[in-house]
């Protein structure tokens, strides 16, 4: 496999207690390529499988049927490192405030890093590193036990603690669940300009369609374990009536342009926000005029 | 590694034995836990043995995901062996270093294991094929006699079914804070027995913070419903005992009195 990809997969299937009268298949033949420093959304309804996705991209459910190559590597090959996957790959679970255990901040976030072996000052960096990158206060916050925190500031600890272990892909697993609406912003605002920042390979895992139109550069959408549909968001809030059938549906501003096309006026419909909506429909308008 | 806990599960299903009035089978699963610390004989445990797995066929189970209960147990199992091998008195099989092994402790090992084994069959059968609200409902109506003497029936069969419903919830929260913490490096499969005591405090602590946080959400869940315990409280579905009932009780009591009499 080629080095460009940070992750190949390949004919990947999945069924949970296998061989059980329990069994369910919660993944079918997934194919997919993602390029190194690509922000990737992956998107889909409750049960979709994504969850059970990227979790076999750190090897947390080994495969058991198809490859993946991370970074040019097999991780199902025999004697396959998975620690060091785990450094390489790092994933924030659903309400990851759920796994904070330590008496302080600091000791909580230094967990990963600590496992990796770093100790003194150069864990203190990469804690101090973590914190400043999720807009945590290194001074303030270090020492604080974690049971005092709010939820998003919890939700920011437990991302900290990640990206502290410096992964060169970082999977987030619906990181906005729970969180109110100001809260789902900044966190989404932070995964952004982490992106940006560091330049790693960013998945983020969601049901909103909302929230992942601004930031990913590919968004693949699961549907019943299977990839339904993938492409740029422009390109993807074209097949509204798919999104819709799979119970997604597309942003509203997206789908006043969708509409204003289908009463006969001819807009540009692949936009992403109201901004460029309203440029879009003034041009059109002063076109007409 | 924690796929294969089948104790406390509840599997759905159509057979006679899931059909069965909850009362009867937990009548039966006594009658089966009293029997096999009365019986003491290998044939005794080869009948008790060849009697559940007729009940295993009978409620269309697959024995293999059955015996799969027994998995978790294996460490416990082995150890009752070994100990049983090496602790008793009696004529000696064989030597190993001071530890004397004894045909007395080689037949005192299987029986013990038979009778562990066959006893955490007969009550993940129980659970496996009755669920919990079911469960619930056979005991309470069992321990309703005792209420004249102060036993609250009703919230010890609530609190029994509460914890029956956790189990499988439990395991899966640890389940989840363990790959949460693996996936920071956390390592749960090698080192020496002190530092893996060490490292599993960081999944007992989310763990325990969890369950406390579930219990307390549980409380308020029933109190906004506004539970309030078993007096007055009326029932959606009567139990009913059916001829299949007394049958079976009739038959699983009368070869248990013979299993036990002549063995």
């Amino acid at each position: 496999m080629t080095g460009e990809f940070a992750i190949v997969v390949k004919n990947l299937s999945y069924t949970y207690k296998a061989n059980t009268p329990l069994a369910s298949s919660a993944l079918h033949d997934i194919n997919l390529e993602i390029s190194k420093g690509q922000f990737v959304a992956i998107i889909g309804q409750t049960g979709s499988g994504k969850s059970t996705f990227v979790q076999h991209l750190n090897g947390l459910i080994p495969t058991s049927a198809g490859h993946i190559w991370i970074d040019g590597e097999d991780i199902g090959a025999k004697g396959f490192n998975l620690k060091n996957l785990r450094h390489k790959v790092g994933l924030v679970f659903q309400y990851p405030e759920h796994q904070v255990f330590e008496e302080t901040v600091f000791a909580d976030i230094a967990f990963g890093p600590k496992n990796q072996g770093y100790t003194g000052a150069e864990l203190e960096r990469k804690v101090r590193t973590a914190m400043e990158l999720v807009k945590l206060d290194f001074a303030r916050f270090k020492d604080r036990s974690p049971l005092e925190l709010s939820g998003g500031q919890l939700r920011r600890v437990a991302i900290a603690g990640v990206l502290a272990m410096e992964p060169s892909i970082m999977i987030l697993d619906e990181p906005t669940a729970g969180l109110d609406p100001e809260t789902r912003d900044e966190i989404l605002e932070q995964i952004g300009r982490l992106h940006e920042q560091t330049g790693i390979t960013v998945l983020l895992v969601s049901h909103s369609m909302e929230d992942v139109a601004r930031l990913a550069d590919l968004v693949v959408v699961f549907n019943q374990g299977t990839v339904a549909l993938k492409g740029s968001p422009r390109e993807l809030f074209q097949h509204e009536a798919e999104l819709t059938a799979i119970g997604l549906g597309v942003p509203e501003v997206v789908r006043v342009m969708l509409g204003l096309k289908d009463k006969g006026i001819a807009v540009d419909t692949r936009i992403l926000s109201i901004q460029e909506a309203a440029d879009e429909i003034i041009q059109r308008w002063r076109k007409d005029a | 590694m924690l796929d294969g806990i089948t104790l406390g599960q509840y599997i759905p299903g159509e057979s006679i034995v899931h059909r069965l009035d909850p009362r009867t089978k937990i009548i039966i699963s006594l009658l089966l836990i009293i029997l096999l610390f009365l019986v003491d004989s290998y044939v005794g445990y080869l009948l008790v043995g060849l009697g559940i797995m007729g009940i295993i066929a009978l409620s269309g189970m697959p024995f293999r995901f059955v015996l799969r209960g027994l998995r978790p147990l294996r460490i416990i199992l082995i150890l009752t062996f070994v100990l049983h091998l090496f602790m008793n008195e009696g004529r000696e099989l064989a030597r190993l270093g001071p530890l004397v092994m004894t045909y007395e402790g080689l037949h005192r090992a299987i029986l013990m294991t038979a009778r562990l084994s066959l006893l955490v069959l007969a009550t993940s059968l129980l659970t496996l094929t009755t669920s919990p609200i079911r469960l619930t409902d056979g005991l309470e109506s069992l321990l309703n006699p005792f209420k004249r003497f102060g036993m609250p029936a009703h919230e010890l069969a609530m609190m029994m079914t509460i914890a029956l419903r956790f189990i499988p919830t439990l395991f899966e929260e640890t389940e989840k804070i363990m790959k949460a913490q693996k996936a920071r490096g956390a390592d749960f499969e090698s080192g020496k027995l002190t530092e893996r005591a060490k490292n599993l405090v960081p999944l007992l602590v989310p763990l325990f913070v969890s369950a406390f946080r579930r219990a307390d959400e549980l409380a308020i869940a029933m109190e906004a419903r506004c539970y309030r315990g078993g007096e007055g409280r009326t029932k959606l579905r009567q139990l009913e005992m059916e001829s299949t009932d007394y049958w079976s009780l009739t038959i699983v009591c009368v070869v248990s009195l013979v299993l036990a009499v002549l063995f």
